[in-house]
């Protein structure tokens, strides 16, 4: 019997250092979209920094972000809902997701190597059948199943028991 | 998740709006710096003449140079239609960008963001309060799009006639970039008549009648002459909106 239905997060952080296409396009369009949205909230004080600004400008947060985040919509397109850079146990990059979350994490407008931002992509329910070893044994389709490492920046999000979504149309039945 | 209060956001956002001159139509000195007039021109249309300024329609163009990234192919917010699905009157505002510091001379290339609240008061993005209860929209981007300037120096939107809030009279939310750099935090207002018969109507009855006006709105009351829309229309085809924007380059 399978042991719950989980959500996954899967946390990708891209800097100055990130090399893979898509996460420099990331960057540079946000750090860009930072530059200039900035502006609404520092108006030509001397604040440089996301940090300066935020706390300076509470309002700046969420706002902030979540104006940068538009510079990025088209880029998360292209993904087509494939988580980028999580492969499962043969090297498939294939692991959907359904929503994502921009953060802004640190940035600078006289310094773009202070800039550092993350995207969090959240999946739709997997059936957790089993944990072999540092691996998840799921399933989006059951009765096909894949297989996904532990590592940094995944973690799972949500999780119900099955006993519990098994008990859930007992229950319903019985009212 | 977090609740965003709206109101202090928006005691911020006029904070920060005043702290700017506003220079909307700084060039229109010579022209018309009348008040909202209006005119039937059917059984049912109505026209409301703002305060653009015909006066530098002959100024020469101005490039604001390239954008640093490319933001056009973003149609995610770049975008003319910002409806995303939202139901209201429709709206087509066109603004004219123009330099109130060389005889009005269009500027081509400005980038230009707007955003107003849905028929019901919401903003996307927000988890806010409003008439209808608590409304999360976070991670939404309705109602919110950015334009580049053509080399007449206009932006085109197509949107729908905005909804209002407590506290508030309908308004549309303006920033005009030049060469990346912010030069005018503005918004635009409707007239008060206009406001009256879009309310009346089906799509936006249900929230009735705002009792703020441009007159004792605390972001217009001083100045709202010189950010009235021209507009012209009906309830039932729609309306269409023009404004010069003027800013100092």
């Amino acid at each position: 019997m399978p042991k719950a239905t989980i959500r996954l997060a899967y946390r990708q952080i891209i800097d100055l250092r990130s090399v893979t296409p898509f996460e420099q396009k990331i960057f540079h369009a946000t750090y860009a979209e930072f530059s200039i949205q900035q502006q609404s909230f520092s108006k030509g004080r001397e604040v440089y920094t996301w940090e300066d600004i935020r706390t300076t400008f509470p309002k700046s947060d969420p706002a902030l972000p979540f104006k940068v985040s538009f510079a990025i919509a088209g880029l998360i397109s292209s993904l087509q809902n494939k988580i980028p850079e999580l492969h499962d146990a043969l090297g498939n990059n294939n692991i959907p997701f359904i929503q994502h979350r921009f953060g802004l994490i640190a940035s600078d407008t006289r310094d773009p190597a202070q800039h550092a931002v993350s995207i969090t992509y959240i999946t739709d329910e997997f059936i957790l059948n089993e944990i072999i070893g540092n691996q998840l044994l799921l399933s989006e389709q059951p009765p096909q199943t894949f297989q996904l490492k532990m590592q940094p920046g995944l973690s799972i999000v949500s999780y119900l028991p099955w006993e519990q979504q098994s008990r859930q149309p007992l229950a319903m039945a019985s009212l | 998740m977090e609740q965003h209060s709206r109101a202090k956001f928006l005691k911020n956002l006029l904070i920060g709006a005043t702290s700017v001159p506003i220079l909307v139509e700084a060039c229109s000195k010579s022209g018309s710096s009348s008040s909202s007039s209006s005119t039937s021109t059917s059984s049912s249309d109505s026209t409301y003449t703002g305060t653009s300024s015909t006066s530098c329609s002959a100024s020469p163009s101005e490039t604001a140079g390239p954008y640093p990234y490319d933001l056009s192919s973003n149609s995610a917010i770049f975008r003319t239609d910002i409806t995303e699905g939202k139901t209201g009157i429709p709206l087509t505002l066109t603004l004219t960008i123009v330099n109130s510091n060389n005889s009005c001379a269009v500027i081509s290339g400005a980038r230009v963001d707007i955003w107003h609240c849905d028929k019901d008061g919401y903003y996307s993005e927000y988890s806010e309060p409003g008439y209808l209860g608590t409304q999360d929209n976070t991670g939404k981007t309705f109602l919110r799009g950015i334009q580049l300037s053509d080399t007449n120096g206009q932006v085109k939107f197509t949107t729908i006639y905005p909804g209002w809030y407590t506290g508030r009279v309908t308004h549309i939310h303006v920033e005009v970039f030049v060469n990346s750099v912010l030069k005018l935090t503005t918004q635009l207002a409707f007239p008060d008549s206009l406001n009256t018969t879009v309310y009346k109507t089906s799509l936006y009855s249900a929230h009735g009648q705002n009792s703020t006006t441009n007159s004792n709105d605390n972001v217009f009351s001083d100045s709202y002459t010189s950010e009235l829309l021209t507009i012209s229309g009906n309830t039932t085809d729609g309306y269409t909106a023009t404004f010069k924007v003027g800013v100092p380059l």
